[in-house]
């Protein structure tokens, strides 16, 4: 069972609250009346409770930005697209990683594998072991008579420049009958690019 | 909170849940002084207070849709607030202080203090302030909010939670800490 002191506390609070009803009133008055202790009491956690709320608002109130303020920044904080991304949790989050890993990959791969391309374009290993192969029925009128008349044939060198040399052929045979493609230089000169159609 | 308020603290809802921002300024705004005490409650330092309310505007505007029962946004967003501010305490708690920043720390306090020496009153709000920190988390929750935005023991209730008679017995008690400490009295009545 509660106390004398106790009940008088919890009146004393709920009328500091506000929320103390008529009965409730009427007895702390009476109790007041009666007793001068209870009175002190009540003056005393008064007093407090004015000084605590005065020291909460000039603690917290009165200082930080404005409500206003910090929504809009959180707002905007939202509305920012990465931020969305990152609120994505879930299968949804790791599909969408799987397929951005995926998708660098791929660059990746393309990228590097253009790039061993290019690098090993700027010398070609053998223009003519790229444009005639023996066996084709092309090769048998570069491959002439031996000691022959020279075929001389335009190639586009496939470094990218604008230029194109004319490139004389030999075929010769030696005394074990092997063949042997000879490739020479007709001119020492270099001419400026034309494009030939179907070469 | 009355019926009426209620219906319209749920419209609002349904209209923020929608991505009306207009309803999400007036839901935030409208609880802002209780949120605000009640993220003091927990982490006790008025400097960082709004660093913690941003970032539950943030996850209040991108977790509403989340809500099922918009009558219950109030306890909804205490809960969401509690958890921030007790993340936000605990990285706070595990980030190191240099000795240079605490010495630092430690000087302006007492320069702070110098100053306040000369103003009776703003020493009444310290010693009340200190007192207020020194309380348990729970009854120091009650009183912020008792005192900050002038709530009734209901609506304290419906936000923390808890039976109406847990808010009233907490707010007692918070009251007789404060007393004891302030009056230097020690009584074992708490």
């Amino acid at each position: 069972m509660k106390n004398v002191g106790d009940i008088l506390e919890i009146l004393i609070g709920k009328y500091l609250d506000g929320e103390i009803s008529p009965t409730e009133q009427r007895l702390l008055d009476e109790a007041l009346q009666r007793n001068s202790q209870a009175k002190e009491l009540f003056e005393y956690f008064q007093d407090l409770h004015k000084l605590t709320q005065e020291s909460i608002s000039s603690e917290i109130l009165s200082r930080g930005k404005d409500a206003e303020e910090i929504f809009e920044r959180a707002y905007q904080q939202t509305r920012h697209p990465l931020r969305r991304i990152a609120y994505v949790r879930g299968w949804p989050r790791f599909a969408a990683g799987l397929a951005a890993g995926l998708l660098i990959g791929l660059v990746l791969h393309f990228a590097l594998s253009a790039q061993l391309a290019h690098t090993s374009g700027e010398a070609p290993p053998s223009l003519i072991a790229q444009e005639i192969r023996l066996g084709e029925p092309d090769a048998g009128a570069v491959i002439g008579t031996p000691y022959g008349e020279p075929d001389s044939r335009l190639l586009v060198p496939e470094t990218g420049e604008n230029v194109i040399r004319n490139v004389d052929w030999y075929s010769f045979t030696d005394k074990n009958g092997n063949q042997w493609l000879i490739e020479g230089f007709r001119e020492n000169i270099d001419r400026s690019a034309a494009y030939y159609e179907g070469l | 909170m009355t019926a009426k308020a209620m219906q319209n603290e749920a419209a609002l809802v349904c209209a923020a849940r929608l991505g009306d921002k207009e309803a999400l300024r007036l839901l935030l705004t409208r609880n802002w002084a209780w949120l605000k005490a009640l993220v003091y409650s927990i982490i006790t330092n008025a400097d960082d207070v709004d660093d913690v309310l941003q970032d539950i505007c943030v996850r209040v505007i991108s977790k509403i849709n989340t809500l099922r029962e918009p009558e219950r946004f109030r306890p909804w967003m205490a809960v969401l607030a509690r958890r921030q501010a007790l993340r936000y305490r605990q990285r706070k708690s595990q980030r190191k202080v240099s000795l240079d920043e605490e010495v630092a720390g430690q000087q302006c306090d007492y320069k702070a203090g110098q100053l306040l020496e000369k103003l009776e009153r703003k020493e009444q709000y310290q010693q009340i302030m200190q007192a207020i920190k020194s309380l348990p988390e729970k009854y120091r929750q009650v009183l912020m909010l008792a005192y900050l935005d002038d709530l009734t023991y209901g609506q304290i209730a419906e936000i923390l939670d808890v039976p109406f008679t847990t808010v009233q017995i907490r707010l007692l008690r918070a009251r007789r800490m404060i007393y004891n400490k302030v009056s230097r009295k020690t009584t074992n009545k708490v």
